[in-house]
């Protein structure tokens, strides 16, 4: 297993990780973090493993009203953060702390996760609506929304870029936020999740943004089903149009987990949940 | 490569190919606490403490932990001197068969360092990651609340002997 192994370096910048990312054939030499959970498909064309694990990519900070979360933070340690807690009602903290156990948590982040194509967390879906943006670092430095970065994919499919950190604006004003989703077991992946943030009250929603993921090909927006929403009363047959809407827009895996057809009506029943539980929470017009 | 590292309190300096897992590199340096399971960090019977965190031995690399320090089950106590988790784990007969029960003890005393007095809940999210098939999983949940109780007593009574002596 892994013989094509040669060598492990740590290397003591990102720069340097870079430069010696690019000196052989593509995928010869791949950046990563120590674990060979999800990286291993890119291990096995590898010679040389790049452990960023020590450039000091592992903070969560704020600067001004930006978040910044290091490429390399753990989902143990977005789980834990305080900092993380205190927006949107701990929706972060919760997405990450979905995915398996303790001690997988310590060991995955986010720059394996999307080096690797690994697309299915619920984390995604919630990084997704808070129009997260990525800092990438490989020929050239990138910065792009990460809706687009996991549609078009990172790394080029050899893992020749760095996910430096993620980083998003924090939401202020009164957003009510809710994260939903449908799993065999609460520890499972998800089937599908949905990520509502919303402004206003059952008689008019001011604005909304709904990110799906986990059981489709990459976990999007769905700008014309918010636009539908926005400045209407979230009356229950209005929340069934876009429920329908959404269904019919999304594009569902079918696979061992669950067909598409369910997952299109999963879509419909947990943006309406979401949106439900947002109101619950009270009105954020005031 | 050359790999410098802790096991159990001991500090050596190893020689290790880069692909070697580091459940691999335990178990050839006659650790046999951590066990092969499922490979994919589903079982937790590989698990051991990464610089004092949990993690699932089978998913690491032995390269990457280059100056680190491991705890396996075997550097937490001996038949001789037994941690009271593993008293703990004895008494309430939270193991039948063994196979997962260095995992489950593992993250029992990981929580326990954080949290000295954690609540079932707790207790039961800090094992999900730890299978058994052979007890389930209300005894091993005892066992930690018990080992919690007994690692409280013995601070108080360490606490005690200072003051006095």
């Amino acid at each position: 297993m892994l013989e094509n192994i040669r060598d492990y370096i740590f290397p003591k910048t990102i720069e340097a990780a870079v430069r010696r990312m690019y000196q052989g054939a593509p995928g010869s030499s791949i950046p990563f973090t120590g674990s060979i959970d999800l990286v291993y498909p890119l291990m096995t064309q590898a010679e040389t493993l790049l452990d960023i694990s020590r450039l000091g990519l592992d903070q969560i900070t704020q600067k001004g009203h930006k978040i910044h979360i290091g490429g390399t933070v753990s989902f143990q340690q977005i789980k834990e953060s305080s900092l993380l807690q205190d927006c949107l009602e701990g929706m972060i903290p919760k997405a990450a702390s979905i995915y398996a156990s303790r001690g997988q948590r310590n060991i995955t982040n986010l720059h394996d996760t999307l080096i690797s194509g690994t697309n299915y967390f619920d984390l995604l879906t919630v990084l997704v609506v808070l129009e997260s943006k990525i800092h990438l670092h490989g020929k050239t430095r990138r910065i792009l929304f990460l809706e687009k970065a996991l549609k078009n994919g990172v790394g080029h499919g050899v893992g020749d870029e760095i996910v430096r950190e993620l980083s998003f604006i924090k939401p202020r004003g009164r957003w009510k936020s809710s994260l939903q989703r449908v799993a065999v077991l609460d520890s499972d992946l998800s089937i599908l999740s949905v990520a509502v943030m919303l402004k206003g009250n059952r008689k008019n929603c001011s604005e909304i943004r709904i990110a799906i993921g986990s059981g489709i090909t990459h976990p999007s927006r769905f700008p014309d089903v918010e636009k539908y929403l926005a400045g209407k009363p979230l009356k229950t047959a209005v929340l069934k149009e876009a429920g329908s809407l959404v269904s019919q827009a999304i594009e569902p895996l079918d696979d061992l987990r669950a067909s598409d057809e369910y997952r299109r009506e999963m879509a419909a029943v947990l943006l309406e949940k979401a949106v439900e539980d947002c109101l619950k929470k009270g009105d954020s017009t005031r | 490569m050359k790999l410098k590292l802790q096991i159990n309190g001991i500090t050596k300096t190893y020689e290790v190919a880069p692909h070697v897992t580091l459940l691999n590199f335990l178990r050839s340096q006659g650790y046999h606490g951590p066990k092969s399971g499922c490979g994919n960090g589903d079982c937790g019977a590989c698990e051991i403490l990464l610089n004092g965190k949990p993690v699932n031995s089978c998913l690491v690399l032995a390269a990457h932990c280059e100056g680190g320090s491991i705890l396996t089950i075997e550097g937490l106590g001996n038949p001789d001197n037994l941690h009271p988790v593993q008293e703990a784990f004895l008494e309430v007969a939270a193991a039948q068969c063994g196979y997962c029960t260095p995992g489950l003890i593992l993250s029992a005393y990981a929580l326990l360092m954080e949290n000295p007095e954690p609540e079932e809940s707790e207790i039961r999210e800090a094992l999900a990651g730890n299978l058994c098939r052979c007890t389930g999983y209300v005894k091993p949940v005892e066992a930690v609340q018990k080992a919690a109780q007994m690692m409280k007593k013995k601070a108080v009574s360490r606490k005690e002997t200072e003051s006095i002596g």
